[in-house]
């Protein structure tokens, strides 16, 4: 069972990546009821689901500095005690990189910057988050000329990619 | 929402259902409920954790490929691929992008043959 749990955690931040993070923390919402510590887990769980949904709100009715306002309050948030720190990592992982890629469509080429390198701040691993970051770090290297760092980027996030693939097609 | 956004949602959903299923404390059995009796014959019992291990093995031998992520994945690695190879295009005179992209264009197709022979993926979409 332990194992089955680790495998659905896992799986559940493949699927937090990519805009699914509001969907995605409906599904460790109850995870979060585990913890020994009472209710602030749950309240964070419930907070970050909220900022995500309305993230994605403002982005849809093209209200660019709420949705931006939203991202930024998700990923500076601090996990209470009781949050695995990995998966508060993954959480806050995927806020950054989406708040890069929405500074970088509002212009804001240093923001985006900043929000990308914020993300890799907190831990470097082989797993889509990660990989989307480096990703999103290669493109706004590549806007801004920076052609040689841009590939390095991409050519790493391509290598985590493929160790995935080996999982998902299950060489590994 | 493109098909990498899509990753693995449907079987985290369907491995978190599994793993909650028990709840947190994980004990569903109450006193007096049995599956099947206890059965305390030692040859009967060899047999059958003989037959689990060789259902395990088997298992194990062949696991189910999750084609929906393997694809997604192929479409990303050869995009980077792409781009990887754009950049090397622009700098000539670049040699570690050369090799990066060379690298990335025979990563690329072993991804694509590699999941051809255990998946059927759409064709990307274009662009």
């Amino acid at each position: 069972m332990r194992r089955l749990r680790s495998l659905a955690l896992r799986a559940a931040r493949l699927a937090l990546s990519g805009g699914l993070l509001g969907l995605g923390l409906l599904l460790l919402a109850p995870f979060a009821s585990c913890a020994p510590s009472g209710p602030s887990p749950r309240e964070y769980v419930a907070e970050a689901r909220r900022a995500s949904g309305e993230a994605e709100a403002a982005a849809a009715r093209g209200d660019r500095d709420a949705q931006i306002a939203a991202l930024t309050a998700l990923a500076g948030e601090e996990p209470p005690p009781g949050v695995a720190l990995d998966d508060a990592r993954v959480i806050r992982q995927d806020a950054y990189e989406r708040l890069a890629r929405a500074r970088h469509a509002a212009g804001d080429a240093e923001g985006a910057r900043r929000a990308v390198e914020a993300g890799l701040a907190l831990g470097e691993r082989d797993d889509l988050f990660t990989a989307n970051l480096l990703t999103t770090r290669g493109r706004l290297r590549e806007a801004a000329g920076e052609d040689r760092d841009a590939a390095a980027d991409y050519h790493r996030a391509l290598t985590i990619h493929e160790a995935l693939l080996e999982a998902a097609l299950g060489e590994r | 929402m493109t098909r990498h956004d899509k990753l693995s949602f449907g079987i985290a959903s369907l491995l978190l259902l599994a793993a909650l299923g028990p709840g947190c404390g994980g004990a569903a059995m109450r006193p007096g409920e049995h599956v099947e009796p206890e059965r305390d014959n030692p040859v009967d019992l060899d047999a059958e954790q003989v037959e689990r291990v060789e259902e395990l093995d088997r298992a194990l031998a062949s696991p189910e490929a999750d084609c929906a992520s393997a694809c997604a994945l192929g479409d990303a690695i050869c995009d980077l691929e792409a781009r990887i190879c754009g950049i090397a295009q622009r700098h000539p005179e670049d040699e570690a992008t050369h090799a990066r992209c060379e690298d990335a264009g025979g990563r690329c197709e072993g991804a694509r043959s590699r999941i051809a022979e255990r998946c059927a993926c759409d064709a990307p979409p274009p662009g």
